[in-house]
């Protein structure tokens, strides 16, 4: 994929120079979004902050790009009083606008929806490093009408990249700072559109770091990009965009809190270890999933214009893995290595003095994974499915293998977009979306031995006289697995979404109203791609196939009290298919799905004020969305039972109500003062039911209810507030800014709140409530500060001057380094002793006080 | 033109921030080898073991090192959490509270332990070391093994792949100075109640004793978790060596082996004595309602499909094959029992039940094959029909009796994997002559002495 960046971007530079001429103006576009020079200087600032946002996942299985998990990013330059303080400013908390799951946010880049099919999330982070491309954009908030699509309830965003709308503009820059990555060079420029009509747009970019602000993480991305334009007539504009990012990064893991009082670090990350003196990680994520955009415009007369557009992404996402198997457990947190599991005093004192003293205690000890290896000369007998073929070598007791995602996403989008009177505009559209997803494992290390056997090691210790069951591959039994092979699951999800939308929108003197209906039909099935030995006759080949049909419909209406001063007032009604991954119990060894799987039904209401006056901008707004009939499948291992299961869920409902308000008052002409407060009760307000069923043969072991209806959705700060003051001058801009939050929950295991947990202890008691009770977590305090520099410098051949900026942005001023941000209640329960601190919760923290600067030319 | 200069700087820019492109996959160098430090013994384990009376807890004040060769550990779960060095002297149980010791500790591997702090105590008289004493309990103290986080401070790695001959004893010199050591007794065999029998019992998890013994009358006990891997496995009925951990429990030594590969037991039994039993299949646990599926029992249908069922009458389990209703022109199924070995024994015989139902003349036969690989295709072996009476003449309705096969000798055959099978050949055709007769099979004994 690099060498498809760099033919393109060669052909760029080698183009005949006629069409490159200086920019004509027959053609040009006024960009949606007039940015001013000075302003957007701030604005930039922290959407390079926030782009350098650590990266967090919250599971093993999590691939996704959790850097904007819960977080409305690259709003920095919203017209929105509460989103322009909010987006960035609580951030580093990881707050949620009205707390919604990042699958209530939608994306698109040139109007093409850029979810990821699997669980609805937008992936940030394959256009991570090129924010100078990304400034073009539509933003709707909430239930409002958006253009593109009829939208979710959360933020519905559009960017248009295209090389014709975006303002011509060389900018080099380099950045500096200590957070998720330490350096950032990124050279872009901007054609603007010349009189043969055509525009291009070229960026690139590099960021990394070595040591990255968590210990034992490190970074390294390459982000390009190209646009390529043409005025095909003055009706017709014909765009190609290809983005690319890969990436890589060493990831942090959670923590127990003994660990971070035994390392003396906030920021423990249980996933390094020394190799040779050196840091290792062993759980890296790479993604590269380039993305090609083909768009058409056409202006069919001034009052309709037709937008159509495809889109292809292919490539693979990845996160590296330790295994073991018949060896020691070599996690540094394994809780019986802990002094928590000692019950003599003494010793637990002398495990305590040990592990604080030993850095290869409380990290991955990997040299120890090479002396085991390394002494493990085994055979392995019928290797292959050959009879008396016979294997020799080292075996691997350790191994890092590497589960990876292979994906192709195609979009389609069409939107008529016509004026059918004076106050009224119509929309229709019609999307189709496919994404297949090839997952597998992929053995990446060795870690000194020679070979690996093909094997479920669990099936091993379940079955152990069945040769059959610990297959993977029932076609190849006892299959060697060298470097760069695949092993452990194989399997495709397919999903393939139609759908048809309308939308009209009236503008009229006193009132503003818009009415919007959608509907579509998902299919998802999964493809098995090997026989797995255990569920022989329901891993290979296609499953069922399922198939929903949704639809939606909201309006709104705007009341314009005089031209400064709205009242609003949205609602909507629609229905979602449920995430397969929330659908199949166990997708890597079989095919089984819930019972009965729902598409889930949502409600939502929101209203409020806003005012827009010359010195003023203010919005206070109230809302309330109800989602009801989700679904949700966890996997983990059952102490009660001794096996792994598979937990399905369903009724799950979630109830979102709130209030935000946001204002930006200009005190003088240099002095603006910006609040952002957020109220939020976010909860879950059903009881779930529960369907148990064992990894390993499917069978179904109960069914339940898990007593949820009513605890708090975790893990974010549910109320925020935020004050700021900022200085703007001509040359110089500063501003400081205070934010609290409180209400923040950790995330529950429904495990806990079924009566098998509490089985035998009786209610009200100390033992029951420290069962069932939700973690409240502390409220915190955070202060930011920015500053920054502008010069211009004349060039005298030239009228556009050269723009100089430095910036710099210091966040948590206060160095408050006990701020959980992420983590959750561990999903493994101790049935037999009722101990909720046996396997205690895990933790994420933020960092503590952390800078981003930058130099940037623009001209 | 004014433009180009520009675009060929961007390029140039742009070129140089794809040199720092990023690279793949990270690589990293394997560390160097593990090189033991420089550690030497200056305390032998007889001295250690010296120290301690039994019945106490002693903890060890002397802050020497021993040094030992790991003789047993954790790998096929017949010892838990603990491993067993021997020195020159003596050997010693070192209890270290982890799983999967062996991955650390293989056999053969030489391990140096810093003793100072450590517990010695005995569980029925088995000397062991410990890494603290759990008085949770203040009647019943436990030794607790030391624990993982603490292996370094008082375990050292060294070389591994170190040889320990076992000492070859017979059973009247084991004695408590011999506790921990890896010795082989010669000459000795399974007694016939303990020969091809099941090592332990794996599926409650509950440990075995098995008595072997010499021609001398002389007797010890083997001793097998009810975890180990290799607890399904039969003990073998011939004649030879056992090698073995010597521990005692109380008053009665036993040898605990390390896998079976410890065992050589080839050669021919000391006397022609009590019987020796090879086989005895009476189907009690099989689960009725299905396919018989019991372990090291193959049921196959070659054709037809159909496969031998369990089924139950008047609390009493057996195996039964038809053709009725099966509308098959050819049903064949075979159930061929687990490979057995006739060179350790004599004089062996067969005997079964069988009783036959609406018989209309399916065929139903006794065979026996030396060359068969125990795979799916029996029907690609060589087989030899043993005969034997097979239960027949009840053309309406069922027999009332068991029908003996009589005593079918196997005297005449040898060699180590021999199987016998019971197979059946019917026909349900639409059309032509039926041979659906049911018979059912019970009772599967082969014994030799």
């Amino acid at each position: 994929m690099f060498r498809i960046g760099i033919i393109l971007l060669l052909g760029w530079v080698f183009m005949p120079q006629s069409l490159l001429a200086q920019s004509g103006g027959a053609f040009i576009d006024t960009t949606k979004h007039k940015i001013k020079q000075d302003s957007a200087v701030i604005d930039i600032l922290r959407e390079d902050q926030l782009d350098n946002i650590p990266v967090i996942t919250v599971n093993d299985q999590d691939l996704n790009d959790a850097s904007t998990q819960g977080l409305a990013v690259i709003l920095a330059s919203s017209k929105d009083p509460f989103l322009s303080l909010a987006s960035f400013h609580f951030s580093p908390l990881r707050f949620r606008i009205r707390g919604y799951d990042p699958s209530l946010n939608h994306t698109f880049i040139n109007g093409l929806p850029m979810d990821n099919l699997n669980n609805g999330n937008t992936p940030w982070g394959l256009w991570g490093g090129l924010n100078d491309v990304l400034r073009n954009r539509d933003q709707v908030l909430g239930l409002g009408a958006f253009d593109f699509s009829f939208g979710e309830p959360g933020l519905n965003l559009n960017f248009d990249v295209r090389a014709s709308k975006q303002r011509q503009q060389t900018l080099v820059s380099y950045a500096n700072s200590n957070r998720n990555y330490d350096h950032r060079f990124m050279v872009t420029h901007h054609s603007g559109v010349n009189s043969k009509g055509w525009a291009v747009s070229v960026s690139a970019s590099r960021r990394w770091a070595n040591k990255a602000y968590v210990p034992g993480t490190d970074f390294d991305a390459f982000s390009y990009f190209l646009s390529v334009d043409k005025y095909l007539s003055k009706k017709h504009l014909l765009s190609l965009t290809v983005i690319g990012a890969p990436t890589m990064n060493g990831r942090q893991g959670p923590a127990l809190q003994e660990m971070i009082q035994l390392s003396g670090d906030n920021l423990y990350n249980p996933y390094w270890g020394y190799q040779g003196g050196k840091v290792r990680n062993a759980s890296i994520a790479y993604v590269n999933q380039p993305i090609s955009i083909l768009s058409h415009e056409f202006k069919i007369n001034d009052a309709a214009v037709l937008t159509t557009g495809v889109s292809f992404t292919t490539g693979e996402r990845s996160t590296t893995a330790l295994e073991w198997n018949r060896a020691p457990d070599p996690r540094p947190d394994y809780y019986r290595n802990l002094p928590s599991f000692q019950t003599d005093p003494a010793q637990a004192a002398a495990v305590e003095q040990a592990i604080r003293n030993d850095v290869n205690l409380r990290q991955l000890n990997w040299d120890r994974l090479f002396e085991i290896n390394r002494m493990n000369a085994a055979t392995t007998n019928n290797v292959n499915g050959v009879n008396g073929f016979n294997y020799s070598g080292l075996r691997a007791k350790y191994f890092q293998g590497e589960n990876v995602q292979y994906t192709n996403r195609l979009a389609f989008n069409s939107v008529l977009n016509t004026r059918i009177s004076e106050e009224g505009i119509l929309s229709v559209g019609v999307t189709y979306q496919s994404q297949r997803t090839n997952y597998f494992k992929r053995l990446v290390d060795l870690l000194g031995a020679n070979y690996m056997v093909d094997w479920n090691q669990f099936a091993e210790r379940d079955f152990p006289n069945d040769p059959n069951a610990i297959q993977n591959d029932l076609r190849r039994p006892n299959r060697i697995v060298l470097l760069r092979e695949r092993y452990g699951y194989d399997y495709d999800m397919l999903v393939r979404k139609i759908g048809l939308w309308a939308q009209g929108k009236w503008n009229m003197e006193n009132f503003d109203a818009f009415f919007a209906v959608n509907v579509h039909n998902t299919q998802f099935w999964r493809s098995g791609n090997v026989r797995n030995g255990l569920f022989p006759f329901s891993s290979l080949g296609r499953s069922t196939l399922n198939n929903f049909l949704t639809y939606g419909a909201k309006a709104g209406l705007t009341i314009k009290l005089d031209g400064s001063n709205f009242i609003y007032l949205q609602g909507a009604a629609m229905t979602r298919p449920p995430d397969y991954e929330n659908v199949y119990l166990s997708p890597r060894s079989r095919d089984g799905q819930q019972t009965t799987a729902t598409s889930e039904f949502i409600f939502s209401f929101e209203g409020g004020y806003l005012l827009q006056a010359e010195r003023i901008k203010a919005r206070a707004s109230f809302y309330m969305t109800s989602i009801a009939r989700g679904m949700n499948v966890v996997s983990f291992f059952h102490d009660d039972y001794n096996t792994f299961v598979n937990y399905a869920l369903r009724e799950v409902g979630k109830l979102y109500l709130g209030a935000e308000l946001g204002a930006e008052m200009k005190i003088t002409e240099q002095l603006t003062a910006s609040l952002a407060a957020s109220f939020n009760r976010a909860t879950y307000n059903t009881d779930q039911f529960v369907q148990v069923t064992q990894d390993n043969d499917a069978s179904v072991l109960e069914r339940g209810v898990v007593r949820s209806k009513g605890l708090k959705i975790g893990t974010m700060p549910q109320e925020a507030y935020g004050l700021g003051l900022n200085y703007r001058s001509r040359a110089w801009f500063a501003g400081i800014n205070g934010n609290f939050f409180r209400s923040s929950w950790l995330d529950v295991n429904p495990v806990r709140r079924t009566d098998a947990a509490t089985n035998g202890v009786p209610a009200g008691t100390a033992l029951f409530n420290s069962i069932i009770d939700q973690t409240k977590l502390k409220d915190q305090l955070t202060v930011d500060a920015i500053m920054g520099y502008s010069w211009r410098v004349y060039n005298g051949k030239k009228n556009k001057p050269v723009i100089l900026n430095w910036s710099m942005g210091i966040n948590n001023l206060l160095n408050n380094t006990e701020m959980v941000i992420g983590g959750s209640e561990q999903l493994r329960f101790d049935f037999a002793g009722k101990d909720v601190n046996k396997f205690p919760p895990r933790y994420f923290y933020g960092y503590g006080i952390n800078y981003f600067t930058s130099i940037a030319v623009r001209f | 033109m004014k433009q180009a200069p520009t675009y060929r700087l961007l390029f140039g820019i742009t070129a140089m921030i794809w040199l720092f492109a990023a690279s793949c996959l990270k690589r990293f160098e394997d560390p160097a080898d593990y090189t033991p430090p420089a550690i030497t013994a200056n305390m032998t384990i007889r001295e250690l073991r010296n120290l301690h009376t039994l019945g106490n807890f002693t903890q060890v004040t002397a802050d020497r090192v021993i040094s030992g060769i790991v003789v047993a550990n954790d790998a096929t779960g017949n010892f838990y959490k603990s491993i067993t060095i021997q020195d020159a002297t003596a050997a010693i149980q070192v209890n270290i509270d982890g799983f999967d010791l062996n991955a650390l500790f293989p056999l053969g591997r030489r391990v140096f332990v810093k003793v100072k702090d450590l517990w010695l105590s005995d569980f029925r008289r088995y000397v062991q070391l410990g890494g603290s004493v759990n008085r949770t309990v203040p009647a019943s103290p436990e030794l607790a093994p030391i624990p993982m986080a603490l292996l370094d401070k008082y375990i050292i790695r060294g070389e591994a792949g170190q040889r320990v001959n076992p000492l070859v004893l017979n059973i009247n010199q084991l004695s408590d100075q011999y506790q921990g050591m890896l010795v082989r007794i010669n000459q000795v065999e399974f007694i016939p109640v303990d020969a091809n029998k099941l090592y332990a019992d794996a599926v409650n998890k509950v440990g075995v004793s098995r008595t072997f013994g010499d021609c001398f009358g002389n007797a010890m006990v083997m001793r097998t978790s009810g975890y180990a891997s290799f607890a399904s496995a039969r003990t073998p009925a011939g004649h030879g060596a056992i090698t073995g951990i010597y521990t005692v429990f109380n008053n009665t030594g036993q040898l605990v082996i390390r896998d079976t590969t410890d065992i050589d037991m080839r050669n021919t039994r000391c006397s022609s004595g009590s019987p020796v039993v090879l086989l005895n299949e009476d189907f009690e646990t099989t689960i009725t309602g299905g396919d018989v599926t019991l372990f090291g029992w193959q049921n196959i249908a070659e054709s037809g499909g159909r496969k031998y069922a369990a089924k139950s009458f008047s609390f009493n389990n057996y195996a039964e094959i038809s053709a009725f209703n099966s509308a098959q022109s050819n049903m064949t199924s075979w159930l061929i029992s687990p490979a057995f070995d006739l060179n350790n024994t004599a004089n062996e015989v067969l005997s079964f039940k069988t009783k036959d139902g609406f018989n209309n003349g399916a065929v139903f036969q006794v065979l026996i094959s030396t060359n068969y690989n125990g795979g799916n295709t029996p029907w690609t072996a060589t087989w030899t029909n043993l005969g034997g009476t097979i239960a027949s003449g009840s053309t309406t309705g069922f027999a009332p009796n068991w029908t003996n096969s009589g005593n079918i000798s196997l005297a005449t055959y040898s060699g180590t994997n021999v199987y016998i099978a019971f197979r059946y050949a019917g026909t349900d055709p639409a059309t032509g002559a039926k041979r659906t007769t049911t018979f059912q099979l019970d009772d599967i004994r082969i014994q030799g002495n």
